[in-house]
């Protein structure tokens, strides 16, 4: 069994027509973590997700979950993964109930099964009220958190989210970072993008920091942004010290101080 | 255990797909039930008594195995059309490409469903007809068999249509300017043997003939060509077919960037 959950290795993408989206990233995250993935909008984050999850076609480079290719071995690699992306992407003519009963068999679980726990993830999640109705007349902070609980529901090992708190208001997000802050407790391994620097200062154990397709740091909070930011946006601000990265920051590996 | 995984998982698809159709059965079944009734009605019992034997049979006995199948294969290529092109316009396809779900069981799910569906609409039309008629039902089946293919190659034509189509509007053209006259053109209202040179030759080009015949063959024990050609070519059609689906759906052409 290997200790890590996600293995990157020269991760190259260029879209049709279009500027390298991902130059060669390599990154590594071990179980049990909760890994943040920060970037200005273009850097190849969503791209990055793409690849692992199996949304974008692989170009070069390989991709590891937990030790299997998700490719090749699609149950062993994929089972143990939720996605919660960041555009809405549920079928808004179905039951909310049936939205993630469905999701949780696409994952293998048997019927009766994926019936329980769309109730529970439903409920952990506070929609349970709303459970036999249709997502049209669901707040976007609902919206986020039906993928949420879709992506949960078959208790996978690594959830990885795509910017999951953009456009929640501030209770909302609250009980987002706490729900992930249980999870990852419990053991599930986390990869979260995000442009919100406090809730990759005070949730995540390591941020990989990605500029115009390459990794350009991979680091703890304290390190990259140092541990006295405040979050202001003045010169010791979090936001100046994250802008000062993007403009000085030479490429360098994990291994790299 | 990944057979009971992928059993699972296609079991989800296959009743998402057919909840799909069947919450909105107004729009989806009943009008192959309304149209075939509309022509027994009118051409089998009006106009056809004045026809006398046609092919071997009444008019109205004639017609119905034409107007069975042709329910049978325009539902089933609606279906897998729409809800796939719907799938993707809406982005749940990815709920499928993120879960441990191969290409295979994707276009077998799909498929699945919409053979359901073609089989429901073709046996409701055989139901609202029979009445309208004489006939015995010669080879049963031979007759479901030839009705399964028949929906099987054409859920898988008309999931190639929804992997191609970029709007709404091109879920609709191969259906209405290619498929509905090969269909009305292929012996479903007259024996092509009727029809003058060099129709009658030209006709044999036309692969709806012989799908139409076999099945006009399996339920009155009459025919023009002969049901060997249709059993030779209707499966390698159909397997070839499923194989080029299949392909689409596992490079991710239109499906992932």
């Amino acid at each position: 069994m290997t200790d890590t959950a996600i293995d990157l290795q020269g991760l190259h993408k260029t879209y049709k027509g279009g500027q390298p989206a991902l130059a060669g990233v390599d990154l590594s995250v071990p179980r049990g973590a909760f890994h943040g993935l920060l970037g200005p909008n273009g850097a190849g984050k969503s791209t990055l997700i793409g690849l692992m999850t199996g949304l974008v076609r692989l170009e070069t480079g390989s991709v590891r979950l937990f030790g299997h290719d998700p490719e090749r071995d699609p149950v062993a690699a994929r089972r143990r993964v939720g996605l919660v992306p960041q555009e809405v992407n549920f079928n808004s003519f179905e039951p909310i109930n049936e939205i993630i009963e469905t999701q949780a068999m696409y994952y293998g679980l048997p019927r009766r099964r994926a019936r329980e726990r769309a109730r529970v993830v439903l409920e952990r999640v506070g929609l349970q009220k709303r459970a036999e109705r249709k997502p049209w007349g669901l707040s976007g902070g609902m919206k986020r958190r039906l993928m949420l609980a879709r992506a949960l529901v078959h208790e996978p090992e690594l959830l990885i989210l795509d910017e999951p708190t953009a456009g929640l208001d501030v209770e909302a997000r609250r009980d987002t970072w706490a729900l992930l802050q249980e999870l990852n407790m419990a053991g599930t391994t986390i990869l979260m993008s995000s442009h919100y620097l406090e809730e990759m200062r005070d949730l995540c154990q390591n941020v990989a920091v990605l500029k115009e397709g390459r990794l350009i740091a991979n680091d703890i909070p304290e390190r990259l942004f140092g541990a006295d930011a405040g979050s202001g946006t003045g010169d010791q601000g979090l936001e100046a010290r994250f802008l000062r990265l993007l403009e000085g920051g030479e490429p360098k590996g994990e291994d790299q101080p | 255990m990944n057979a009971t995984i992928l059993w699972n998982a296609y079991q989800g698809l296959v009743i998402k797909q057919v909840r799909r159709f069947l919450r909105s059965w107004i729009q989806n079944l009943l009008p192959s039930v309304v149209t075939a009734t509309l022509f027994m009605v009118i051409f089998g019992q009006f106009v056809g008594r004045d026809l006398g034997q046609v092919g071997g049979a009444s008019y109205a006995d004639y017609l119905m195995p034409g107007l069975v199948l042709f329910a049978v294969v325009t539902n089933a290529y609606n279906n897998t059309t729409l809800s796939f092109f719907g799938a993707r316009l809406q982005r749940h396809i990815e709920e499928m490409l993120v879960a441990p779900m191969p290409a295979w069981l994707i276009v077998a799910g799909f498929a699945t469903a919409a053979v359901l569906r073609g089989l429901m609409a073709g046996a409701l039309v055989l139901l609202i007809a029979l009445p309208m008629t004489s006939l015995q039902l010669a080879h049963p089946g031979a007759a479901l068999l030839v009705a399964v293919l028949s929906a099987l190659l054409f859920s898988f034509a008309g999931l190639i249509n929804g992997i191609f189509a970029r709007s709404f509007d091109d879920t609709s053209v191969i259906a209405t300017f290619l498929l509905t006259p090969l269909i009305y053109l292929g012996g479903v209202f007259y024996p092509i043997d009727r029809l003058p040179a060099p129709w009658d030759t030209a006709s044999l080009a036309n692969p709806m003939v012989y799908i139409v015949d076999g099945f006009r063959y399996s339920l009155l024990d009459e025919g023009t060509t002969g049901g060997g050609w249709m059993l030779l070519v209707l499966p390698v059609v159909t397997v070839s077919t499923g194989i080029l689906a299949w392909w689409l759906v596992a490079r991710g052409v239109r499906i992932k960037p």
